[in-house]
């Protein structure tokens, strides 16, 4: 029991009861990606401005609604706990926020220069490659960060969620470029994959971790 | 005990480590204490595995030793109480957990 925990084994445990236990997170990430599934479509139904604005709309009113949910739901079963701020997290969190902003930055460069960018990555590459550099550096970033949270916190299924989401989002963009499907498909499978996962862990919580687990008046 | 003591006396010292700390299931709270900044009661308990009679008796100990602090408190009118390992709590169990690695280095040669 206690012989065997060590301070990290107790941090990894707290993490996952505190963010990953109730399944919520899978949830909102589902979600998340699903609506970036529709993105396009909406995109030519609403054009960009207004696409942005919905987009970034359903994205407070998720974060809203877990918390809400998680306020409500998970608290009541799981208790109440405030993480310290520790070096190694401060360092995780550190080194997943610099390769976020890298990538959004090289994103940003390509879709500002595009004609300087093509041309530099076709003189290396094949075309089709070049065609799908970016959405491709995206997905090893997407594997990478994934996978660095899901060691870092002992989360098994981030792995999984790492190569969902990158090779999703690569195959998306495979299909518009050379089939001309405007809806992200494969990345809409991942998504759902990724919420058929987290309904199953909030259906496992709900049993698992009864409402009226606290007997306070008893201490 | 410091470790200066463990050099001078060897594994035999392991004998007088702090006993509050040395039991199995207050060591693993602490562990987890060590790693917030305060939890309640029913996250410990979910935490541990230990039932909530066994949780409170050992943090009872705890909190006569001045390891931790318990808050007591009402949210939404019902009793909630919050656990803080406490300064000297932390200091404790960084002597331990130095005294035992030592210890445990000695013995092994």
């Amino acid at each position: 029991m206690a012989d065997s925990l060590t301070p990290r084994q107790a941090q990894r445990r707290i993490t996952q009861l505190v963010n990953y236990e109730d399944g919520l997170w899978d949830i909102l990430l589902g979600l998340v990606f699903l609506a970036l599934s529709v993105f396009p479509v909406t995109r030519a139904l609403l054009g960009p401005a207004w696409n942005m604005v919905l987009f970034l709309a359903l994205l407070t009113a998720l974060i809203v609604a877990l918390t809400a949910v998680r306020r409500g739901v998970s608290t009541p079963r799981l208790g109440r706990a405030r993480m310290r701020w520790t070096p190694q997290k401060a360092i995780v969190i550190g080194l997943l926020v610099v390769t976020f902003l890298a990538t959004l930055g090289l994103v940003i460069l390509t879709l500002r220069f595009p004609q300087r960018f093509s041309g530099l990555v076709t003189s290396i590459l094949p075309p089709w490659a070049g065609d799908l550099f970016v959405d491709g550096l995206m997905a090893a970033v997407v594997v990478v960060v994934f996978s660095v949270m899901g060691y870092a916190f002992g989360v098994a299924r981030l792995f999984l969620y790492g190569w969902l989401i990158g090779l999703g989002n690569l195959a998306s963009t495979a299909l518009t470029l050379y089939a001309g499907v405007v809806f992200n498909l494969p990345l809409a499978v991942a998504s759902i994959v990724i919420l058929a996962i987290g309904a199953v862990l909030l259906a496992r919580f709900l049993r698992k971790y009864p409402a009226d687990g606290a007997p306070e008046a008893q201490e | 005990m410091t470790a200066a003591k463990v050099d001078r006396a060897g594994p035999r010292a392991v004998a007088a480590v702090d006993r509050i700390i040395h039991e199995p299931a207050r060591l693993m709270i602490l562990t987890y204490l060590s790693s917030l900044e305060e939890a309640d009661y029913l996250f410990l308990t979910r935490a541990t595995g230990l039932t909530w009679g066994n949780l409170s008796s050992h943090l009872s100990k705890l909190e006569a030793a001045g390891y931790v602090e318990i808050t007591k408190r009402f949210l939404n009118k019902k009793p909630n109480s919050l656990v803080r390992l406490t300064r000297s709590g932390r200091a404790a169990v960084r002597d331990y957990s130095r005294t035992m690695r030592q210890a445990l280095t000695q013995i092994k040669g």
